[in-house]
């Protein structure tokens, strides 16, 4: 199995291989794992450091502390192999073709790994036979593969667009939407389904399961009693770290209609462009440089934009911004978000320092409700 | 949702502006005072101050005038940023973060802290960041006509400085930086340093190439008296004082290109064979070598008279301080710089590190190790289980010192001192002397 | 009727035709419920009156889904500024330190919450800070402003760790340093941790200052030094949450 720490790793090319491969998605780091990384350290790394024995992980360039991860990771040897993916913070075209090289290698090295000729080394950057991974992955007609993977999870992420449409408009939980979201995470990295020949046929196994995984799942909640009307709000942030804020939200009498992060979302909140006749690995890096942007890139006003038109588009009077304790990128992007949005007429940005479990906790049900206060006060 | 300005987020006042900041911002712009500081420092040349450190202040006093007075653009970079780029274009660069240590150094860093509380920027980021960000909003910093920043060493050092080219509505570059040195990585770089150099000459009056020559020229003349002076630092007693060597980092990090920054080095390797020669060791009972990784807290503190005068433990080399790169190659400048900038050994797998830190510890005879554990610091934070245990295994005690280098309110002096007292009782009872 | 249910103290405040006629307050201790329930009969029978004479009760506070009578819960953000503003009008910024948390809060021109920040997870800045220092050096916290004003200079105490700042002290008294010199340094400690609050949401005056350590004037002498201005401390600072609650009862009593 394949563990994937950032959204800027495709789910395609694990599937393409055949691989199950999920995001990272945790209760909270492991008491055991503690001295790995220091305390003051995103709960979200810190999370992320366990004994992943003979499984793969792969690793993005996404912050400093996921540096941190992928040293430790190798270092003490907690994970068969550790592969790191370098992400460019901008989407001209030598990044596109950067990005392209650095998500082929990635493919080659997976499906090297599972036919035992990568060589396993603690510094990946350049295993033996490359070139000989490069012919066996074409005489496995990767390059196919890949087109109709992505193909699939178009599919895939219709279907969560869908679901959250329905959050949107109040007709189904934010937490129980995000719960579905993971459940897709989960579905991508069942052997039984990835393993399947027809996985990453569009119209395949994987895409009829997790279609019936959220038809069952939004048919047997019911609606959200919302008798009074209650005030939308939108949720930001760098990752989420577990739903317990969005419930804490949602119980303090706050609709949630859009959650802007990582887990699970920003992973499955667009649609590719497949064209044919292109490298499928340039179009799947375009694709993921263009998506959503996430805090860590560079791409000018477009994060504040997006978060303004969300926000106008689903009629909030309010943002709450997510960050993980000691998250540096959260902590400049809710600067930037605040004072950007606040530019542009967008009155109330509540800053929520998160933890996992966060949202059990009476001081945040205090804040959110205080920011429900205010709002309603407006 | 309609576009309303909401009234009850009034304009924000920036904190930090007190009387004596708003006389200071005024000063630094006023052509007298940079004549008056300049007919002081060649008095101090007079009466014989040391030539290094008079290297040192001109070299920032030749900027600053330059800067503050606009008679060169001024360009903010990020620490890692080549700065001979900047000079090669004919500009001054500007450090916040190396700022922030000034401002810590002269009383400035409560204001500029303030400014940044009052920009939102929350007390668990870097105060090495915050401070820069604050000292240029209030005006204590010259105004920048473009930022230039890279994406190593941290998120804190681009990300502040994005802040602070929207807060001024300047151009930003930024150099994207693989994290994997190759053929292809390198030239990605050397490109973006291109295309960088020719933004700013686009769109910076005032700048052009013809300087670059000359900026490489600098460059490689004042790292071969680097490297002397390296080698020199070596001798055991160490000829010249670690706390003094973490404060002239700012040269390391800011000069290269400069034309006084050969000088400057010249200079420091001329003085510590004076000081070998005539035996005046400034540790004079020097019991113990250390290495010393990140920076240190730059206001006034009893750190180093404890660790130096009272415990005889001399700062025998810093990481900061390693020289990782070769010559640069005035015929392929931006292969050049992106090859100093690739061989920075603090970027990529922590390998890198590890191979540079063993390598201080065998040739600067290293009986220890401190890591300044920087508040908010998590690049260098995040390897403290790695060194530590590394360090175990070549046989070499390792301490990890929390601390806050800028801002004063968040350390315990006391504790420090208890920590690295207990560091040294440590290695004493160990008896792990290297043989001198 | 207006109950806050705060982490060291519970406090009560009754109304009548919006005057206020009866307060009351006791510790926390553990039982939530029971000691609101004190507190409710310690406000009523001051006046002889019982509960069915209570129209409309708001509680908050950190314990207020623990108090049974309550018709309506309140954050203590929106009480605390309903209630400095009836106080002290024209009050804009609000600090509230209490025993083990502390507040600013921004109202706009017109009285209503702009923007706040809260520590609630640390007890720098906290009264309970104060209560340590004051315990370890044998003072009394009562004489906390008097030692402020004898001493010549704040000794230089680091403001963000309690742990920190007790050694620190410890330190200081080893070295000799007077007694009110560390104790106009504890003052400062407590002012600096509160500026960074108060930059964050925007200092403007008048500046109002609630909450138990409202009335240890060695504090609210700090922080009008580094605020450089004045610190308006009302009579019934420390019901000030209370009787923000109980003006947003008696709002609910008349719509009702």
């Amino acid at each position: 199995m394949i563990h994937l720490a950032c959204s800027y790793i495709p789910y395609e090319i694990p599937l393409a291989a055949g691989i199950p491969a999920a995001r990272g998605i945790f209760e909270g780091p492991l008491p055991s794992m503690e001295g790995y990384l220091p305390r003051d350290f995103c709960p979200y790394a810190r999370a992320f450091i366990r004994n992943y024995k003979d499984d793969t992980v792969v690793i993005a360039e996404s912050c400093d502390a996921m540096r941190r991860v992928y040293d430790v990771l190798r270092y003490w040897n907690l994970a068969r192999r550790v592969y790191f993916v370098d992400v460019p913070r901008t989407c001209n075209k030598d990044a596109v073709s950067f990005y392209a090289e650095e998500l082929k290698r990635l493919a080659f090295r997976l499906i090297g790994s599972q036919k035992s000729l990568c060589q396993e080394s603690k510094d990946l950057r350049k295993p033996q036979g490359l070139e000989e991974l490069q012919e066996l992955a074409e005489l496995q007609g990767l390059s196919e593969r890949l087109m109709l993977s992505m193909a699939t999870m178009n599919e895939i992420r219709k279907e969560v667009s869908q679901v959250f449409r329905l959050v949107s408009k109040g007709q189904l939980s934010a937490a129980k939407g995000i719960e579905i979201a993971v459940g897709v995470n989960q579905a991508l990295a069942n052997p039984g389904l990835i393993e399947e020949p027809s996985a990453f046929v569009p119209g395949g196994i994987l895409t009829q399961r997790i279609k019936e995984m959220t038809s069952k799942a939004t048919s047997e909640t019911d609606p959200p009693n919302r008798s009074k009307r209650r005030i939308p709000v939108g949720v930001t942030g760098t990752c989420l770290l577990d739903p317990s804020l969005i419930e804490c939200i949602e119980n303090a009498g706050l609709d949630v209609v859009f959650i802007d992060s990582c887990i699970p979302l920003r992973t499955l909140d667009f649609i590719i462009d497949i064209k044919e006749k292109t490298d499928p690995f340039h179009v799947l890096a375009e694709a993921y440089l263009s998506k959503v942007p996430c805090p860590r890139m560079f791409k000018g006003t477009a994060r504040i934009e997006h978060l303004y038109k969300l926000a106008s588009d689903h009629g909030v009077k309010g943002l709450i911004y997510s960050a993980p304790k000691f998250c540096d990128q959260a902590y400049y992007d809710f600067i930037e978000i605040k004072h950007g949005l606040r530019e542009m007429g967008m009155g109330y940005v509540l800053l929520l320092e998160s933890d996992y479990g966060v949202g059990r906790t009476g001081q945040v049900l205090t804040r959110v409700e205080a920011f429900r206060e205010i709002l309603e006060s407006v | 949702m309609a576009k309303t300005v909401d009234t009850r987020q009034s304009p924000r006042k920036v904190a930090g502006e007190t009387r004596r900041i708003k006389i200071i911002r005024t000063l630094a712009r006023k052509k007298w005072v940079h004549n008056v500081a300049g007919l002081v420092i060649k008095r101090m040349e007079k009466r014989g101050a040391t030539e290094y450190r008079i290297a040192a202040i001109r070299a920032f006093a030749d900027d600053l005038r330059s800067a503050y007075r606009k008679e060169k653009p001024c360009i903010y970079t990020s620490a890692f940023v080549p700065n001979e780029l900047v000079y090669g274009l004919g500009g001054v660069p500007f450090l916040p973060e190396a700022a922030s240590g000034f401002a810590a150094a002269f009383g400035f860093a409560r204001e500029s802290l303030s400014a940044s509380e009052s920009l939102w920027y929350p007390p668990d980021l870097c105060s090495f960041h915050r401070a820069g960000v604050g000292a240029s909003v209030i005006g204590l910093a010259p105004q920048p006509d473009a930022v230039v920043v890279s994406s190593q060493l941290c998120d804190g050092g681009k990300r502040s400085l994005y802040q602070v080219s929207k807060a001024f509505d300047c151009p930003f570059y930024i150099l994207d930086v693989p994290y994997t040195e190759s053929p292809e990585s390198l030239d990605r770089l050397a490109r973006q340093i291109e295309e960088v150099a020719e933004g700013l000459e686009r769109e910076v009056p005032g700048l052009s190439g013809d300087h670059m020559d000359e900026a490489i020229a600098n460059s490689n003349s004042a790292r071969s008296h680097y490297l002397d002076l390296c080698d020199l630092r070596r001798y055991i007693p160490s000829p010249w004082r670690g706390r003094e060597a973490l404060n002239y980092v700012v040269m390391f990090l800011w000069s290269w290109g400069s034309p006084w920054l050969t000088r400057f080095y010249k200079a420091l390797k001329e003085h510590s064979e004076s000081i070998i020669q005539q035996g005046e060791y400034p540790v004079k009972n020097e019991r113990f070598r250390l290495a010393w990784s990140n920076l240190r807290p730059y206001y006034t503190t009893r750190l180093f008279d404890y660790l130096e005068d009272e415990l005889g433990a001399s700062i025998a080399f810093e990481e900061f301080s390693y020289m990782y790169w070769e010559p640069l190659d005035a015929n392929d400048p931006y292969l050049s710089l992106a090859k100093k900038i690739m061989s920075n050994p603090g970027w990529g797998p922590i390998e890198r590190r590890l191979e540079v830190i063993g390598k201080l510890v065998d040739e600067f005879s290293i009986d220890g190790v401190v890591q300044f554990a920087q508040w908010g610091c998590r690049q260098y934070n995040g390897a403290v289980s790695i060194l530590s245990d590394y360090l175990r295994r070549k046989g070499i005690p390792f301490l990890s010192l929390a601390g806050d280098g800028v801002d004063e309110r968040n350390s315990g002096e006391a504790q420090s001192l208890t920590r690295l007292g207990a560091f040294l009782e440590l290695i004493e009872s160990r008896d792990i002397r290297s043989s001198r | 009727m207006g109950i806050d249910v705060g982490s060291s103290v519970t406090k009560g405040v009754l109304l009548s035709d919006g005057n206020i006629v009866s307060t009351f307050m006791l510790p926390t201790g553990t039982e939530l419920s029971i000691t609101a329930e004190e507190c409710i009969e310690g406000l009523l029978k001051d006046r002889g009156l019982t509960k069915k004479d209570v129209l409309y009760t708001v509680s908050t506070g950190y314990g207020r889904t623990q108090v049974k009578e309550a018709d309506k819960t309140v954050t203590e953000i929106t009480c605390h500024s309903r209630g400095a503003k009836a106080l002290a009008s024209g009050a804009r910024l609000i600090i509230d330190i209490g025993g083990q948390d502390s507040k600013v809060i921004r109202l706009d021109e017109d009285g209503m919450v702009a923007d706040f920040v809260m520590n609630d997870k640390c007890a720098a800045g906290t009264g309970r800070f104060l209560e340590v220092m004051a315990e370890r050096l044998g003072v009394s916290l009562f004489d906390f402003g008097r030692m402020w004003k004898t001493a010549k200079r704040p000794a230089n105490i680091s403001s963000t760790c309690t742990v920190f700042a007790e050694s620190e002290v410890i330190s200081l008294l080893s070295a000799g340093i007077a007694l009110d010199t560390i104790i106009r340094g504890l003052c400062d400690a407590v002012a600096e941790r509160l500026l960074g609050m108060i930059h964050r949401v925007g200092l403007v005056p008048r500046v109002v200052m609630t909450g138990g350590v409202s009335k240890n004037e060695g504090v609210r002498l700090s922080l009008e030094k580094k605020l450089a201005l004045k610190v308006t401390v009302p009579e019934m600072s420390q019901f000030a949450g209370a009787y923000g609650a109980a003006i947003i009862a008696n709002e609910s009593a008349v719509q009702r």
